[in-house]
C-alpha cells in the first residue's frame, strides 16, 4: 500500500506532500487543478513497480517508467512533464510504499527517455492496480486495443489501454477466498446480474436472470460496478492491488454513487487501497459518512489555487469549493425566493 | 418521573425528563450576562450526549428578510455560548446555578455534543446546505472543544418529530 507521496515540479503538480495515507484516499479540486495528473502520475509509478521483473521481463526500471510516463501523459517528450517556468528544477516523485520501501525519480526538461535519477527497493509484485477512467470503456474496448495495440497512436493512453487489456484477460482459476467470494456476491447483488464478454459478437454484455442486454444500452450507473466485479472474477485484482478511480460519479445518479462507494468500502475492507478524484457534492458526502460510520481513515488532499491542503474525513470535512459552491447555491435561492 | 415540554418557534419540545433538560436560556446565570450574550433554548441529555438546542421559524418575512451570513453567524454564536456556558455551569463556575442532576454525573473528558439547529416548516430539501454552512461555521469550535465532525446538525419540525426532540401539535 501506498503510504507517503512526495511530489515536486511535475505538470500542475508543484509542490505535494500527502503522508498517511489510508486504504481510501480522495483528491478534489476545481478542473485543471491536477486531480487526474496526480492519480495518473502515481497509476504510472504503480505499473512500472508491477511490470518490473514480472514473468520474463527483463526491461530496466527506468525504461518501463519511461515508457509508462510516455504512454499515459503522452508528451512529445518526457521531459515535457516537467513544470513549466521553472527554470532547470527537475521534477522529482518520492513514494513510501508498505511503510519500509521506497521508489523515487527525477529528471529534468531535456529528458527525452533516459530517466538518470532512480531508486527502488519495492520487492517486485504480483499484484496489479488498475485505472477506471471517468469516460466508459466497456463499449470502446475494440477501439481502444486497436488504437494503441496496432496503429500506435496517441488518443486512448494506458489508463484506457491498461484497463481494455484487463478486462480481457483469462481468469486465474477459482478462487478459495471466502472473503472474496462475499463482495463478489454483494457487488452481483446490487448489479442485480454480471457483465460478461460474448466472444461471438465481440461486444460485453450485461447478463440478468436469462436476459442478455448490450453494453451500449446498459445503464451507466452498473459499468463501473461491472469492470470492478469482473476485474475481481478473473482473479485480475486481489488484496494488494491498488484501485485509481476518476471521477467516480461520472454519469452516475446520486443514489448509484452511494452504491459504488458502499463497495468500495467493502474491497477496503478487503485489503485494496483506493484513490479518488472527485468534484461531487455526493462523493465528498458520502465518503465522510463512510468514515464517521466506519471509523475510518480517510485522507482527503484539495487543491486551493496552487496549494494543496489535507486533511482526513474521519476528523473534519475540510473547507473545500464544491461544498461552498453548495452553500453559495442555497443563497441564490434564498435570494430568490424573496423576490 | 416529571416531564417537561419547552415551546419555541412555533416548535413545541419534548416530554423531556425534567432531570435531562436544561433550560440554560432561562437559567439564573444567563439572566445576568444575557445582554448582548445570545443563547441557544436548552441543553438535553439524549441519546448518551448532550444534545444543545436552537430553535429558529423560517417563515420568510421580507420585512425582517435576514442576511444569510448574519444568520449563520447568529446561529453560531448561540450554540458556541451554550457549549461554554453548559461547561462553565458544569463545571461548578456558577455555584449557584440549578442544574439538573443528570448534568452533574457528567464525566466532562468524554461526553459527546450535538449542537442542533431545529428550523420550524423548513423545506427538508434546504436543510443540507445549511448543515454545511452552519457546519463550516462551528468548525474552530468544533476543533477547539474535540467534538465529533458528525456534531453539527440542523433539522426542520418532520425530522425533529421522528427523533422525538419534538412532540405534534
Amino acid at each position: 500500500m501506498l503510504n507517503n507521496i512526495e511530489i515536486k515540479n511535475l505538470g500542475p503538480l508543484n509542490d505535494i506532500v500527502w503522508n498517511n495515507l489510508s486504504r481510501i484516499n480522495l483528491v478534489i479540486g476545481a478542473n485543471d487543478s491536477g486531480k487526474t495528473f496526480l492519480l495518473k502520475t502515481l497509476y504510472s509509478a504503480m505499473r512500472t513497480l508491477e511490470d518490473y521483473k514480472r514473468g520474463d521481463e527483463r526491461k530496466k526500471v527506468a525504461e518501463i517508467l519511461a515508457e509508462k510516463l510516455y504512454w499515459t501523459f503522452q508528451p512529445e517528450k518526457i521531459g515535457d512533464l516537467v513544470t513549466k517556468g521553472t527554470n532547470n528544477t527537475p521534477l522529482s516523485c518520492n513514494i513510501t510504499f508498505d511503510n519500509q520501501t521506497f521508489f523515487h525519480y527525477k529528471f529534468g526538461k531535456t529528458t527525452s527517455k533516459q530517466i538518470s535519477s532512480i531508486e527502488n527497493n519495492v520487492k517486485p509484485r504480483s499484484s496489479n492496480s488498475i485505472f477506471l477512467p471517468a469516460k466508459e470503456v466497456l463499449s470502446l474496448d475494440s477501439i481502444i486495443l486497436k488504437s494503441r495495440e496496432q496503429d500506435k497512436t496517441f488518443g486512448f493512453d494506458d489508463t484506457y489501454l491498461d484497463l481494455a487489456r484487463a478486462l480481457r484477460s483469462s481468469p486465474k482459476g477459482k478462487s478459495n477466498d471466502s472473503e472474496l467470494t462475499q463482495v463478489h456476491q454483494n457487488i452481483e447483488k446490487m448489479l442485480g446480474g454480471k457483465v460478461e464478454y460474448d466472444e461471438v459478437s465481440g461486444r460485453w454484455q450485461f447478463k440478468k436472470g436469462n436476459q442478455k442486454f448490450s453494453i451500449g444500452v446498459t445503464a451507466e450507473g452498473i459499468k463501473n460496478l461491472a469492470i470492478l466485479d469482473n476485474l475481481l472474477t478473473t482473479r485480475y485484482l486481489d488484496k494488494e492491488s491498488i484501485i485509481f478511480i476518476d471521477e467516480p460519479e461520472s454519469a452516475l445518479h446520486p443514489v448509484a454513487i452511494s452504491q459504488l462507494l458502499d463497495i468500495v468500502a467493502l474491497l477496503c475492507e478487503y485489503g485494496i487501497q483506493f484513490f479518488l478524484a472527485s468534484h461531487s457534492y455526493f462523493v465528498v458526502k458520502k465518503l465522510f459518512l463512510l468514515a464517521q460510520e466506519k471509523d475510518l481513515s480517510i485522507p482527503v488532499i484539495s487543491a486551493n489555487q496552487s496549494e494543496w491542503q489535507d486533511v482526513d474525513l474521519k476528523n473534519e470535512m475540510p473547507d473545500n469549493p464544491i461544498i461552498d459552491e453548495s452553500i453559495r447555491l442555497y443563497k441564490e435561492e434564498m435570494e430568490l425566493a424573496f423576490k | 418521573m416529571k416531564t417537561v415540554y419547552i415551546e419555541e418557534s412555533g416548535m413545541k419540545f419534548g416530554p423531556y425528563p425534567e432531570d435531562e433538560c436544561f433550560r440554560i436560556e432561562k437559567s439564573k446565570i444567563y439572566e445576568k450576562i444575557k445582554e448582548n450574550v445570545k443563547m441557544a433554548e436548552f441543553l438535553l441529555l439524549y441519546s448518551q450526549k448532550i444534545w444543545i438546542v436552537e430553535a429558529k421559524q423560517s417563515t420568510p418575512n421580507p420585512g425582517t428578510r435576514p442576511d444569510f451570513d448574519d444568520f449563520i453567524k447568529e446561529i453560531n454564536e448561540k450554540l458556541s455560548n451554550a457549549l461554554s456556558l453548559g461547561l462553565a455551569i458544569c463545571l461548578k463556575r456558577h455555584p449557584n446555578e440549578n442544574l439538573p442532576r443528570a448534568f452533574q454525573e457528567l464525566n466532562l473528558a468524554n461526553v459527546d455534543f450535538r449542537l442542533v439547529l431545529v428550523v420550524n416548516g423548513h423545506p427538508k430539501g434546504w436543510l443540507p446546505p445549511l448543515q454545511d454552512a452552519l457546519q463550516k461555521s462551528l468548525n474552530t469550535t468544533g476543533k477547539i472543544w474535540g467534538l465529533s465532525p458528525m456534531a453539527v446538525k440542523v433539522m426542520n419540525d418532520e425530522l425533529a418529530q421522528e427523533y422525538k426532540l419534538i412532540t405534534s401539535e
